[in-house]
């Protein structure tokens, strides 16, 4: 019987770790470094999607995202403008998976309990759209996977 | 000026390092004076790296610059490009562009040529050449006249007007100060006296050091004339210093006086540095003969360990005397071997010297020597370079592959009769035949050991003659025999012993290597260790020479001359080691105590004086074997005792004095030590009569019969006996509250001539106790007490001082962002990944998942390599406090109401890392503790600083603060009644930005202040409006919420968009746009209608306090 499959998307790999060894019993984890590995995977049969919002770790040329007219919005300042790139860095994978046609539920790893007007905004603006806060344990992502539908 | 007469070596070098030092910054300056005088009647040939003699018309891609130099890159690199008057090494050939004719090359003699850029030692075009390559790049460039020799050409060489093409490869550029003799560009060089004027030293009279060094930065500067003044002075003394020497020939060369720079540079035949410049000089002359006598000189008799001089000769020499320069080629190999330099080897001059070989004739020999080298040279070291060189010069044998000349090979029967008899010739006088003996055999047999050692002991007992110097001969051999085998026994002893007394101590460094090397073989060749003792202490390395001489002490048989110098050496050195502390003198030592007992118990001193580590095991060995021959040896014994107590033998210490004192009653060191003793170890009574015994005759009556039972006859002692004596009677005295005996003593012991200046202090502090003991007692009562008390303010002060995190944030808004910043780093880097874990660990746990807690124990307590999160936890805390302390105020954080439980926490969650690491073995309850502490870290903590930050720097925006803001400004002188109403739409309700009140009103107000200004300037009052939209917006990707602040106005004067872009900061805009960009927003001129423009701010919005929320729920 083919298991639950979930795509997490992280610059790092600190979540596909943690998730694979404290959730692999019930899903099978895999992972996309970036916006451009993201839209190439979504649609191999995934049930559901776990996104970082920060992506530090990734070259310049792999964030999604119009780092020109980020720049101007800044008066020129590339470096705030990467910055301001690199800290949404999920939202623009998320709203590039949205225009490909990508409907999965999307859990954010992301606080926005201290953003929830913010956060209104993204599930208006992107549909099924969670989020877990950067203290979930791995106990809450299964339970937040779950609440979306992706269950073992 | 006065010169002082004091003579002082500058510097800790060594003479000859100094002497090298000058010698290179000589060589630096003067070689490119020289290089075109070379010789032009030396034969031709081709530059080993290099392309053929040039043709300039057939270069392709010749790249021009507007000075008219043309060059083509021969081979690029990526090395660097040197720096304004560094120092550079460059290999060059020189032609003529006419002819094609070789008037210079720095293969030849392997010697780049080396030159400071800018110093104009050089032609001009070669400078500004060199300038632009880059280390490593090689590069063909061709001069015209007036960027080479202009039209006057350089004597018989150059042609007046020529053009001239270099081909030049960049080997090295370091910078000037690194080059520069060291003595003139330290400033604190600290000079040290010295009274041995010998051939070899720099002797710079200290008057005149800071001439040499204004001199050199003349130089430096290019300000020859004034450098050459000064050394021209200088060099007019008896004594000149050698820098000033080679200034001024410096200066000579610079003016091509060439016969005044040799004729001032033969004034001192016996300066090392100045023969070798002369020979340099003389080399680059083409005068060679003259340039090898004095390397000669050099080789023999000045400098003979420096290798650079054997090669420089062997290279002059190889085309004569092909076999001389083998062996001089061989000694600098060997110099250069036993020096630790052998990367250094100048595989460019060798191959040099095999070519002259080659052209002499001699193409065996030069085969010979490069086999040799190849044994002498470790793999890989820049032979690579010899190969073309073997190449070119067609020495197939050797070419095709390298092999051994010599083996070792034994004598047979016959040969070794041969070599007997010739050993005996020489033994008896007749030098020649058995040296005639010796040469045939050695051509025989070149691979026989003991041939070569016979040939060396054969020269070594020859007198010098006109054929050369039998010394090296003899050295050679001896150094060809060790060639064979190095572990042959007796051969590095014979060179040593050659090295050691021929050359008066010149060469004590390597003789020392050569009893190195013998020791190694045979550590036990007393002789020889006794030599390499006496060449350690010849050298000044008087530890090594100290140890040397105890194992020669040890080893020696005691009635051998060297038994009595080493009792002799050691005793010398023993006495520039300070003596222990209170140590007592030396004992006289009886006529008859045997000769080894004497000389362990002298050695036992030394070791004793020496305190290496075990010396007390060690000392105590050696005294018990001179005790054992000894057994009444009374100086032994207070040695052994003193031994004892200082390897803290309290008892058996105590024991020997007894035994002394038991042979000896009179003995007052051992009464006093003993008492001593007896005092530390609280045995008064006994103590108190051993001291009284000492100073009984120097008593009033009454004290001296307190001596009791000890019935001695005990002459009186001497001063400092007395001195220690009393001392400690008195603090027995003291101690038993006894203070009038107590002051007695310690009067004695304040009449005696101290001389030990700890005693005297503690005798002083006696006394001050002895004069105020209660004022003393009472005043440090009331110090502790003051202590105590300003203790106990101070605490109570801080602690009154303290506040905790949220007040401290409530009065430094200021504070908010470096604060927010680490809360955020909390959170993002410290809870996030890492103690969120705990629960699931818990879990595991409890399910018997060993490998989830190690993994745990390494995110939070880190690896090998990396910190945990424990430790970044403790750091962002530290941090917090620093930013606090940077405002004025102290954190309480230990009662923290946000911060003390997590510290709590992590300090728990430390105490369970070798539990989780699985070292201790898990207990019943760690599962539920990680719970617990999680509970605090995540669920408390982690909301606490959330909500800590949600409430920094929001401000409620409304129309109200806007209608302020605009009512100051038109308030203004300037504006005064000028300014119109604000207009004002948008929602009228409070909306949050994160940002600081003051930081608002800044930036609001100088938009306002912009419009007002131009309206008020331009437009009639009836005509002026202003006006402000307050505007929500949304991304559309980040969701993020934007606050715009539309500042609208009908000024007509053009204000676009571009301007902001362009900093402009006459209207203060510079400064606004750097607050808005502090806190994510942006700023920019949009149209608007009815309104001239709109200038819009755009501010993050900040969630309401009403819409915030604090629980961990999943939102869907």
């Amino acid at each position: 019987m083919s298991r639950t499959r979930v795509l997490v998307i992280e610059d790092g790999y600190e979540y596909s770790e943690m998730l694979d060894r404290f959730l692999a019993t019930d899903f099978d984890f895999e992972r996309a470094g970036d916006g451009a590995s993201a839209l190439a995977r979504c649609g191999d049969g995934f049930a559901g999607i776990f996104l970082d919002m920060r992506f530090d770790r990734v070259s310049p040329d792999q964030l999604l995202g119009d780092l020109a007219a980020t720049t101007q919005r800044f008066h020129g300042d590339v470096a705030r403008a990467r910055r301001f790139l690199e800290d949404n860095q999920g939202t623009f994978v998320l709203a590039a998976l949205r225009a490909d046609g990508c409907t999965l539920p999307v859990v954010f790893s992301h606080d926005f309990s201290s953003e929830p007007r913010r956060f209104a905004h993204l599930q208006r603006l992107h549909g099924p759209v969670g989020y877990l806060p950067d203290s979930a344990s791995p106990k809450d992502i299964h339970a937040a996977l779950s609440a979306f539908g992706v269950s073992p | 000026m006065s010169l002082s007469p004091r003579i002082w070596v500058v510097g800790n070098r060594t003479p000859r390092r100094a002497c090298r030092v000058a010698l290179c910054a000589t060589w630096l300056l003067w070689a490119p004076l020289l290089h075109a005088q070379e010789s032009s009647g030396e034969e031709a040939w081709s530059p080993p790296v290099l392309v053929d003699a040039p043709s300039v018309s057939a270069q392709a891609n010749w790249q021009k610059d507007d000075s008219g130099l043309r060059w083509v890159v021969l081979r690029g690199s990526k090395g660097g490009v040197p720096r304004a008057k560094d120092v550079v090494r460059v290999h060059y050939v020189s032609w003529l562009a006419d002819s094609g004719q070789r008037f210079g090359s720095s293969y030849e003699s392997g010697f780049p040529l080396t030159f400071s850029l800018g110093d104009l030692s050089v032609p001009p075009g070669l400078d500004l050449t060199v300038r632009k390559m880059r280390v490593g790049e090689r590069r063909r460039v061709v001069l015209p006249p007036e960027q080479a020799f202009g039209s006057v050409g350089r004597g018989s060489v150059v042609p007046p007007g020529a053009t001239v093409v270099y081909d030049l490869e960049l080997v090295e550029a370091t910078s000037a100060v690194d080059v520069a003799p060291k003595a003139l560009v330290e400033d604190d060089v600290t000079a040290v006296p010295l009274e041995l004027p010998q051939a070899g030293l720099i002797t710079v009279e200290v008057a005149t050091r800071e001439l040499l060094k204004l001199a050199h930065r003349h130089e430096l500067d290019g300000r020859y004339g004034q450098a050459s003044t000064i050394y021209r002075d200088l060099v007019a003394g008896d004594a000149p210093p050698v820098l000033a020497v080679l200034g001024r020939v410096r200066a000579f060369l610079r003016d091509e006086a060439w016969d005044k720079a040799h004729a001032l540079l033969l004034r001192f035949p016996a300066e090392p540095s100045l023969v070798w410049a002369h020979a340099r000089m003389s080399e680059q002359r083409g005068r060679n003969d003259h340039a090898r006598k004095l390397y000669l000189t050099l080789a023999r008799s000045l400098d003979v360990g420096e290798p650079e001089v054997w090669l420089r000769q062997a290279v002059l020499g190889a085309r004569e005397d092909p076999e001389q320069a083998r062996e001089d080629v061989e000694v600098y190999l060997d110099l250069l071997t036993r020096s630790g330099t052998t990367s250094e080897v100048e595989v460019a001059a060798l191959a040099a010297c095999a070519r002259a070989m080659v052209t002499g004739g001699a193409a065996e020999v030069a085969a010979e020597m490069l086999e040799a080298l190849q044994n002498w040279v470790p793999a890989g070291v820049r032979l690579d370079t010899l190969q073309p060189v073997l190449d070119e010069i067609a020495l197939d044998r050797v070419a095709s592959g390298f092999v051994l000349v010599r083996k070792p090979t034994p004598l047979g029967l016959a040969e070794r009769a041969r070599l007997e008899g010739a050993i005996v010739a020489v033994q008896q006088g007749q030098i020649d035949a058995g040296l005639d003996t010796l040469r045939a055999l050695r051509a025989e047999f070149p691979g026989a050991i003991d041939v070569w050692i016979a040939l060396g002991d054969a020269y070594a007992s020859t007198a010098p003659t006109a054929e050369g110097d039998p010394l090296h001969h003899a050295e050679h051999a001896y150094r060809t025999a060790a060639g064979l085998d190095s572990a042959h026994r007796e051969v590095h002893a014979r060179l040593g012993r050659l090295l050691e007394e021929a050359y008066g101590g010149r060469r004590d460094r390597d003789a020392r290597a050569a009893y190195e090397m013998e020791l190694a073989v045979s550590p036990n060749h007393v002789e020889v260790r006794c030599r390499y003792a006496r060449v350690l202490q010849r050298m000044g390395e008087f530890e090594l020479a100290l140890t040397a001489w105890e194992d020669c002490a040890a080893r020696v048989s005691p009635n051998s001359d060297w038994a009595a110098q080493a009792v002799l050496s050691l005793s010398a050195l023993a006495r520039d080691v300070p003596a222990a502390p209170d140590a007592p003198p030396l004992e006289p030592v009886p006529a008859d105590v045997p000769e080894e007992a004497m000389l362990r118990w002298q050695k036992a001193r030394a070791l004793m004086a020496r305190r290496a580590e075990g010396w007390e095991t060690e000392a105590k060995r050696v005294l018990e074997g001179a005790l054992a021959i000894a057994p009444d040896f009374n100086a032994a014994r207070m040695t052994l005792a003193s031994v004892l107590v200082e390897s803290g033998d309290i008892a058996g210490a105590t024991n020997v004095y007894a035994a002394v004192l038991a042979d000896e009653p009179g003995h007052i060191w051992a009464h006093l030590e003993r008492g001593r003793l007896l005092a530390d170890a609280g045995d008064a009574k006994q103590a108190e009569q051993h001291l009284l015994i000492v100073v009984e005759d120097h008593l009033p009556d009454e004290y001296s019969g307190r001596r009791g039972a000890v019935a001695a006859t005990v002459s009186s002692g001497d001063s400092q006996a007395i001195a220690l004596a009393s001392y400690w009677l008195a603090r027995l005295a003291f101690e038993a509250s006894d203070y009038d005996s107590s002051r007695r003593y310690l009067s004695l012991t304040l009449d005696q001539p101290i001389s030990d200046p700890y005693l005297r202090e503690i005798a002083i502090d006696l006394r001050t106790r002895l004069n105020a003991p209660r004022v003393l007692q009472q005043r440090i009562l009331i110090g502790s007490a003051g202590v105590v008390a300003l203790l106990g303010f101070v605490l109570l002060v801080r602690r009154w001082r303290s506040i905790d995190l949220e007040t401290f944030l409530e009065r430094s808004p200021r504070a908010w962002p470096e604060i927010a910043g680490v809360l955020s780093a909390i959170r993002h880097e410290v809870l996030k990944h890492n103690t969120t874990l705990l629960p699931s660990v818990a879990d595991a746990i409890e399910a018997g998942d060993v490998e989830a807690s190690a993994y745990a124990a390494e995110r939070l307590f880190g690896g090998d390599n990396e910190s945990g999160v424990i430790e970044r936890f403790n750091g962002y805390v530290v941090k917090l406090a620093g930013i606090a302390n940077g405002h004025g105020y102290r954190l309480a954080l230990a009662r923290d109401p946000i911060i003390a439980p997590m510290q709590g926490s992590m300090r728990r969650l430390s105490k369970l890392e070798r539990q989780l690491r699985g070292l201790d073995g898990w207990h019943r309850n760690l599962a539920q503790n990680l719970r617990e502490i999680s509970d605090v870290l995540n669920g408390s903590g982690y909301t606490a600083l959330g909500r800590v930050l949600s409430e920094m720097c929001v401000l409620s925006l409304d129309h109200e603060l806007f209608q302020h803001i605009y009512h100051r400004v038109s308030q203004e002188p300037e504006l005064q009644g000028e300014a119109p109403s604000l207009e004002i739409d948008g929602p009228y309700d409070a909306m949050p930005v994160r940002i600081f009140r003051s930081d608002l009103e800044d930036i609001a107000g100088n938009l306002f202040r912009n419009a007002l200004e131009v309206l008020v300037r331009d437009h009639p009052l009836d005509a002026r409006r202003v006006g402000l939209s307050i505007v929500e917006e949304v991304d559309p990707v980040t969701g993020h919420e934007h606050i715009a602040l539309r500042f609208k106005d009908n000024a007509l004067e053009p204000f676009t968009d571009a301007m902001l872009s362009g900093r402009y900061i006459e209207h203060g805009l510079g400064i606004a746009l750097d607050l808005i960009s502090r806190y994510q927003g942006s700023l920019c001129v949009e149209s608007e209608d009815g309104w001239a423009k709109a200038v819009v701010v755009r501010l993050p919005r900040a969630e309401s306090e009403a819409d915030l929320t604090t629980t961990m729920e999943i939102t869907r």
